[in-house]
């Protein structure tokens, strides 16, 4: 195992990080209109995010990414400079962790009691400070732990994306694997997943203990 | 704190107000008014509709029928009810519940000064002002820096009355304010109560506590399986009641002690 295994799969941190941060970042913010649609008291709405849902998240991330990144040049090979490697792997990352974070925000809303919402109406609360002031507060509470979990699953599931040439841990240790006909980079890059979902565990452990010192 | 205007209007005045769940009949043609500065015991057994009356006087419950006036404001039920006068309504009402249903995120203070930010518009300082003389009147004002998890039960439900008279209503709401509370620390809850009925707040208080209703209230509402019984004032209500099923009810609660 020489110092330039280490080297050459570190290329791939930034990426693995970009890749989780941005498409996670995304999915968090698509998820909220997702989860309004999802709970609208319109059932053609409800049903067309139900099955947003239940297809995105029925479906692997890796066939996301094969779609994505080569569905729209079979269209017109143009396109294949707007769907590069990267921004694919964000779009299906995106795409997908929405579904997961609209499931997981309408399990966080559930959790807020019944009382919080009769207490801000009879308050003569408008529905938007309800939603932003009363009850979304609370439902960030409950939401972090699985939410830090599933940043955490993404951030490894991140490594499907080297099968479209992503430039991120994953890509750079089959790359090296394949020139030295050794497994030692992959090795080399599950030491490095490891250390980076560690310190991410404990940054979510910390800022729950932190906001339920806040309400206790 | 609010002087009662010299001559007694009425306050609240519901007709006709019917709750149906499906087939069941949860409040069958009930009409009653509130003059302005009375309190009103509503009392009878679990069940009786009591707390989905209390409920429909600020539509947090909406009735499938009747009319509802709060102060001038006038709802029509079957009509669809419009926004402003929804919030115009709710203006002029205060809610305590059972369980105090105060923001657990928020500070005490924060409690009582966010809504009158948002609903009335006032600055935070004139905000934060109002909150602490009230919480000076309840006898809070050390919790101010807190949050709520930290209080008792008995602070939470004053806080909670602090949080909904700081937006000024002309009506109080009580649903079972002391029901969820240890004697000892409902007592604390009725003292406010009672200096605030003293003061002269329309109050409509649902509650169990018979020596609250039958030494503060002023007209006592007796209800059964979704209707008034019989009302009147307490002495009458609680000495010569004219229904069997108050007389079977008030033995129940008064002669366990």
């Amino acid at each position: 195992m020489t110092v330039d295994t280490w080297q050459i799969v570190a290329q791939g941190i930034l990426g693995t990080l970009q890749l989780t941060a941005v498409g996670f970042a995304l999915g968090a913010l698509l998820g909220l209109p997702l989860l309004v649609l999802r709970i609208s008291a319109a059932w053609p709405l409800r049903a067309l995010a139900r099955t947003y849902i239940e297809v995105t998240r029925g479906v692997p991330l890796i066939i996301w990414l094969f779609l994505i990144y080569n569905g729209p040049t079979q269209i017109d090979p143009a396109l294949g400079s707007v769907f590069t490697s990267w921004r694919s792997a964000v779009l299906a990352i995106a795409l997908v962790s929405a579904a997961y974070m609209a499931e997981i925000y309408r399990g966080a809303l559930r959790a807020v009691k019944q009382g919080q919402f009769e207490a801000s109406r009879a308050l003569g609360t408008s529905r938007l400070d309800t939603a932003t002031r009363v009850i979304g507060p609370q439902m960030v509470r409950v939401a972090i732990p699985s939410s830090a979990s599933y940043a955490i699953g993404l951030l490894k599931d991140s490594s499907l994306a080297s099968t479209i040439g992503v430039f991120e841990i994953t890509y750079y240790a089959s790359v090296a694997s394949s020139n030295t006909a050794s497994v030692t980079p992959f090795f080399v890059a599950g030491i490095y997943y490891v250390a980076l979902t560690f310190p991410s565990a404990w940054a979510a452990r910390s800022l729950e203990g932190y906001l339920m010192k806040r309400t206790a | 704190m609010t002087t009662s205007p010299a001559l007694p209007h009425d306050a609240i005045v519901l007709q006709n107000v019917e709750k149906q769940f499906g087939d069941h009949v949860v409040l069958n043609n009930v009409s009653m008014s509130v003059s302005s500065g009375e309190v009103v015991a509503l009392i009878g057994p679990s069940g009786a509709g009591r707390s989905t009356l209390l409920r429909c006087i600020n539509l947090l419950e909406r009735p499938t029928s009747g009319s509802i006036t709060v102060e001038g404001v006038t709802i029509q039920v079957d009509h669809s009810i419009k926004a402003k006068e929804l919030a115009a309504l709710r203006s002029r009402v205060g809610m305590v519940f059972q369980s105090f249903n105060l923001f657990p995120h928020l500070t005490v203070l924060r409690n009582i000064s966010l809504p009158q930010q948002r609903v009335l518009g006032r600055s935070q300082a004139e905000a934060e002002e109002r909150a602490m003389t009230l919480l000076e009147r309840v006898g809070l004002a050390d919790k101010a820096k807190q949050y709520p998890g930290r209080c008792s039960g008995g602070q939470q439900q004053r806080i909670a009355i602090a949080r909904a008279l700081a937006l000024d209503p002309k009506v109080m709401l009580f649903d079972e304010p002391t029901s969820a509370l240890d004697p000892e620390l409902g007592l604390e809850v009725l003292a406010v109560m009672r200096e605030l009925a003293d003061e002269g707040m329309t109050m409509v208080v649902v509650t169990h506590e018979m020596q609250f209703a039958r030494d503060v209230s002023d007209h006592v509402v007796v209800m059964s399986d979704g209707a008034i019984l019989e009302e009147g004032k307490p002495h009458e209500i609680f000495a010569s009641p004219s229904q069997p099923r108050t007389r079977a009810f008030l033995r129940a609660v008064l002669d366990r002690q």
